[in-house]
């Protein structure tokens, strides 16, 4: 996605992900997994600890990646897809570090660098938020997505209000309650 | 815990609304199960924590990601971060597979991997391949992570940034400016390949433990446009230093290598404590003379047009302050001139004084003596113009007039022969006379351009473009420049570098090169006439051109673009027609030549619609010329390799029926050629190169191997009959090497026909391997002659053997799938010039 025949590919998917299309949905993670990597490992570190911003470089980067012709509603679209691609993106990341710590298979770290690396907790509790918002969505999605928008998006309130098409108010609203219940989950 | 929140959200906001100390009554008072007051009340305490763990657990398992992800880079271990630029973080890493521990710098882009980020890597680059300087750090390795990313490893330098380095060493001024100097040559270097760097500050200077210095990050640095000769402009980032950049810069304007000199003098600025170092370092500042400040003040003029024209006039100025003389920056008075001029020579002077009074006892004595002088001179004046019309007539007039005309070869050879001692000859007649040195160095220039042609043993070009040089040195030490001698210089420093080059003796052709290309690149305080405007031109073209000289493939294209708008230049000042077509023939030349290189650079498609659009423009220009000349050799045989060039790009873009269509019209004009003279060796070296190109397009497009096997036993015939005097020369070991990789490539293809006895197939892979073998061996006689084009040559004879192996052993195994390897083979083509 790299090049311009890259850029159309994605108009084209996300089109047809908007119809209902779910196989263009999961080519269309494919295509945007390897990128959102680096999207999290940057956007997230450089979210101050107290506030959940939006990530301003990431979205820059969002946009210069689908260049300004595309569609508002598309643009939507892909905000979504990298949520999730990110999320993913961790998630896999943590579950590898716990089964290779299990596995006894030697994680191969040098020591500057383990001291980066999260904790097993760290780990744990990352998959914990992953359960409990699967759980939430199954039943209560319009909540999951704002989680995911806000949290693994780094999208702000309006900007979650416009993709979720309601008020900057239910999102304010959504995210408080749903905030409060992730964080009960991970007591737990 | 799978309650919907919905039960919860009215109650929540509710209570949340209300001031804490009355929320336990609310909630107690509401009508729900004990369960649902606990999870509400759980909820209620968490919203009421100000911690969040959820930014806390994802802000650690990116963290975690990042360090994951650059732990190891190919050959590399990440150590630790050492610096963040504009675009990049620099690690130190250090490499693993080998014996010994070498230390790298490795550049990253920072976060998402952006098309514009993906672009300045990419191009820092291919900046950094084609500088080799002692001063700039070096690019080592490059390549990209298994997700994408791309990263460079560059040369680490284990040192303090210039001011810092100042501050801890306090050195005098003559240390200081030595430590200038180096940036300076850096820069110059830079500036020589068309590179500008655009953000010179200290920071970007470091100096090491043993005081050498490195000019760092060419990240934003800039190749020269290739139309317009300045840098094109960022249209994305704007990215510069305040304080150094120049004014052009910061107000987004076009940059040129002037804008680098701005820069250059802030920089000296703050080294001497001309101006306060930025907070923090504590330098100390030096006592500043008017000269000195002056320089600066030139150099970081706010107009560009009154700053020094290049890092080489800026250092001219620097040695004149260090050696007393007059700098140029300075007002220029008579007071300070004789001020300067007493204090260089206050011995010397002294000196004169002297000596003048002496001189005046014997005025009449030298009075006479100049008499006498002057009527020898007027003898052997007479004599001399003989001579000198006769060597003209001889080696412009004759070779100007026969070079083009078909089946003179042997009686150009006999010529240059004859040429060259006759040249010899007057030359120790000559004396004082500085025209008749000049009509001599002119005339062993042209000789030297004339055994280019013809493919001379290169060792006695060196001599040829050597005897040139000395003789306009001889003038040059008499009187002052004027523009002949300076064109001549130039020539004969071109010549010399070309012949050096294909002798094999680069590090001298390298020297020569920047020698030329310093010329080139100077202004003069006279308008060029038409000879120099070429020469310039020239110059840059054949430094592009030379193989050997190491340059990234966008570098020689930027060159060529550079060489065609000097010849542009050129062609206005032209007086007559045959001087423009000759121009003409210059600009198709550097077009053939930019759209051969932009074929290697195949992963930006923009490149490829160039390359087309300078083919056809080369085929254009050379068309217009064959039906001006129908009887020239030159241009004729041009035609054909502007005609080769469309074919080869048509092919590289897939277009087989175009490409299949323009080597038919290829084959027409070569053979018009070998009608016209059979015997030139041009044409049969660019015979040979255009038959590799077709064969190796039809492999691609998927040929049948038996025919093309054929075609290719053709022009093993063709190369058999070069003319003896190519015989022994390098470019017969990279056609030898095309040939053998072909022939292999094809042996191969055939092996996979299931219609063919195991045995059959089993031989035809054994000569493959032994074509592979010899093709490797071809090569690394003459390494410098594989360009950017012929990379792909190189990749197949590396993977042959293996591609050989594992089919042999496939066929152990049982049978498998053919495999149609789309590789390909360029070739590289040597225009008449």
């Amino acid at each position: 996605m790299r090049d311009a025949a890259g850029d159309h590919d994605i108009t084209r998917l996300l089109a047809a992900w908007r119809e209902g299309d779910e196989q263009a949905r999961e080519a269309l993670m494919q295509r945007v997994y390897v990128n959102v990597r680096a999207i999290a490992a940057q956007s997230l570190r450089a979210m101050p600890a107290a506030t959940l911003s939006a990530t301003d470089l990431a979205h820059e980067a969002l946009l210069r990646l689908l260049g300004s012709e595309l569609d508002w509603n598309d643009r939507q679209h892909f905000y979504r897809v990298a949520a999730q691609a990110t999320r993913q993106v961790l998630v896999d990341a943590a579950r590898r570090r716990l089964s290779d710590k299990r596995g006894g298979g030697a994680p191969h770290v040098e020591l500057d660098v383990a001291q980066a690396l999260p904790t097993p907790e760290r780990d744990e509790q990352l998959l914990r938020i992953d359960e409990a918002l699967r759980a939430l969505a199954s039943d209560d999605a319009r909540r999951a997505q704002v989680i995911e928008l806000v949290y693994f998006g780094g999208l702000s309130r309006s900007e979650v209000a416009a993709t979720l098409a309601v008020s900057e108010g239910t999102v304010d609203r959504d995210l408080r309650l749903a905030r409060a219940w992730l964080k009960t989950a991970l007591r737990a | 815990m799978s309650a919907p929140l919905d039960r919860y959200a009215g109650h929540f906001e509710r209570l949340c609304a209300l001031p804490a100390a009355e929320r336990a009554a609310a909630l107690a008072a509401l009508p729900l199960t004990a369960q649902e007051r606990a999870m509400l009340r759980e909820l209620l305490d968490a919203d009421a924590d100000a911690d969040d763990p959820l930014t806390q657990v994802l802000a650690d398992s990116a963290d975690g990601l990042m360090a994951e992800r650059v732990q190891r880079l190919g050959p590399y271990r990440l150590l630790r971060e050492i610096g963040v630029g504009g675009m990049g973080t620099v690690f130190l890493a250090e490499r693993v597979d080998g014996g010994f521990a070498q230390r790298v710098a490795i550049k990253l882009l920072r976060g998402f991997p952006t098309r514009e980020g993906l672009r300045r890597l990419r191009q820092e680059r291919q900046i950094l391949a084609g500088l080799d300087h002692p001063n700039i750090a070096r690019l080592l390795d490059g390549g990209e992570t298994a997700d994408g990313q791309p990263w460079l490893a560059l040369e680490h330098i284990d040192g303090l940034p210039l001011l810092a380095w100042a501050a801890q060493h306090a050195p005098r001024l003559a240390q200081r400016l030595a430590l200038f100097d180096a940036v300076l040559d850096a820069v110059a270097h830079a500036h020589q390949r068309l590179v500008i760097h655009r953000d010179i500050k200290p920071a970007n200077v470091l100096v090491n433990a043993a005081g050498e210095v490195k000019l760092l990050d060419f990240g934003i640095a800039r190749l020269l446009d290739l139309d317009t000769g300045q840098a094109s402009r960022d249209t994305s980032t704007r990215v510069f230093t305040l304080g150094y950049a120049s004014p052009e810069q910061r107000e987004g304007r076009a940059v040129t290598t002037i804008s680098d000199i701005y820069s250059l003098g802030r920089l000296l600025a703050e080294l001497v404590g001309a101006t306060a170092a930025p907070a923090g370092v504590a330098l100390p500042a030096l006592p500043l003379d008017t000269e000195l400040a002056g320089i600066i003040a030139k150099a970081s003029d706010p107009d560009p047009a009154h700053r020094y024209a290049s890092a080489g006039e800026l250092r001219d100025d620097l040695d004149r302050y260090r050696d007393g003389r007059p700098v140029r920056a300075a007002r220029v008075t008579r007071w300070y001139r004789l001020r300067k001029f007493v204090r260089r020579h206050r011995l010397a002077v002294a000196l004169t004084s002297l000596a003048s009074a002496a001189l005046l006892a014997s005025w009449g004595y030298a009075l006479y003596q100049a008499g006498e002088a002057r009527s020898q001179a007027r003898r052997a004046a007479r004599h001399a113009g003989d001579v000198r019309e006769l060597a003209n007539r001889f080696i412009s007039g004759i070779f100007a007039q026969i070079v083009d005309v078909p089946g003179t070869q042997a009686a150009q050879l006999t010529l240059l022969d004859t040429g060259i001692e006759y040249l010899n000859r007057l030359q120790s007649e000559a004396g004082d006379d500085t025209d008749l040195l000049l009509d001599l160095a002119d005339g062993y220039n042209t000789l030297s351009r004339i055994q280019r042609r013809l493919y001379t043993d290169p060792a006695r070009r060196v001599g040829t473009a050597q005897q040139a040089l000395q003789l306009v040195e001889q003038v040059e030490a008499r009187l002052p420049p004027t523009a002949r001698t300076y064109t001549l210089r130039l020539s004969a420093l071109t010549e010399l570098a070309c012949a050096e080059a294909a002798a094999g003796e680069f590090a001298a052709a390298r020297t020569h090169f920047d020698a030329a290309l310093g010329l080139a690149r100077a202004p003069r305080s006279q308008p060029d006439d038409f000879a120099l405007a070429r020469q310039r031109a020239e110059a840059e073209f054949q430094f592009a051109d030379e193989a050997g000289i190491e340059l990234a493939p966008l570098q020689r294209v930027a060159l060529y673009a550079q060489a065609a708008a000097g010849y542009t230049t050129a062609r206005v000042l032209a007086g007559t027609d045959t001087a423009r077509d000759d121009v003409d023939d210059s600009i198709a030349a550097t077009r053939m030549k930019s759209a051969r290189l932009l074929l290697g650079e195949r992963a930006d498609p923009q490149h490829l619609a160039k390359a087309m659009a300078h083919a056809e423009e080369a085929l254009r220009l050379q068309q217009a010329l064959y039906q001006r000349h129908p009887r020239s050799l030159r241009h004729l045989a041009n035609l054909v390799l502007a005609a080769g060039g469309v074919a080869k790009v048509a092919g590289r873009l897939g277009d087989y029926g175009r490409a299949r269509e323009a080597y038919a019209i290829t084959r027409d004009y070569d053979a018009r050629l070998q009608r016209l003279d059979p015997d030139l060796p041009v044409a049969a070296v660019n015979r040979i190169a255009l038959g590799f190109e077709q064969v190796d397009m039809e492999r691609r497009a998927g040929g049948e191997p038996t025919a093309l096997l054929g075609q290719l036993a053709a022009i093993e015939g063709q190369i058999a009959q070069v003319p003896a005097e190519l015989a022994d020369q390098r470019v017969l070991h990279a056609m030898r090497a095309w040939l053998h990789t072909l022939r292999a490539e094809l042996n191969l293809r055939r092996s996979e026909d299931p219609a063919l006895a195991a045995s059959e197939r089993r031989a035809l892979k054994q000569e493959a391997l032994h074509d592979y073998e010899r093709g490797a061996a071809q090569i690394a006689l003459a390494p410098e002659l594989v360009g950017a084009e012929e990379q792909a040559t190189l990749e197949l004879l590396r993977s042959g053997p293996a591609r050989v192996r594992a089919s042999l052993a496939a066929m152990q195994r049982g049978p498998t799938p053919a495999r149609g390897a789309a590789r390909h083979v360029g070739a590289s083509a040597r225009s008449t010039r």
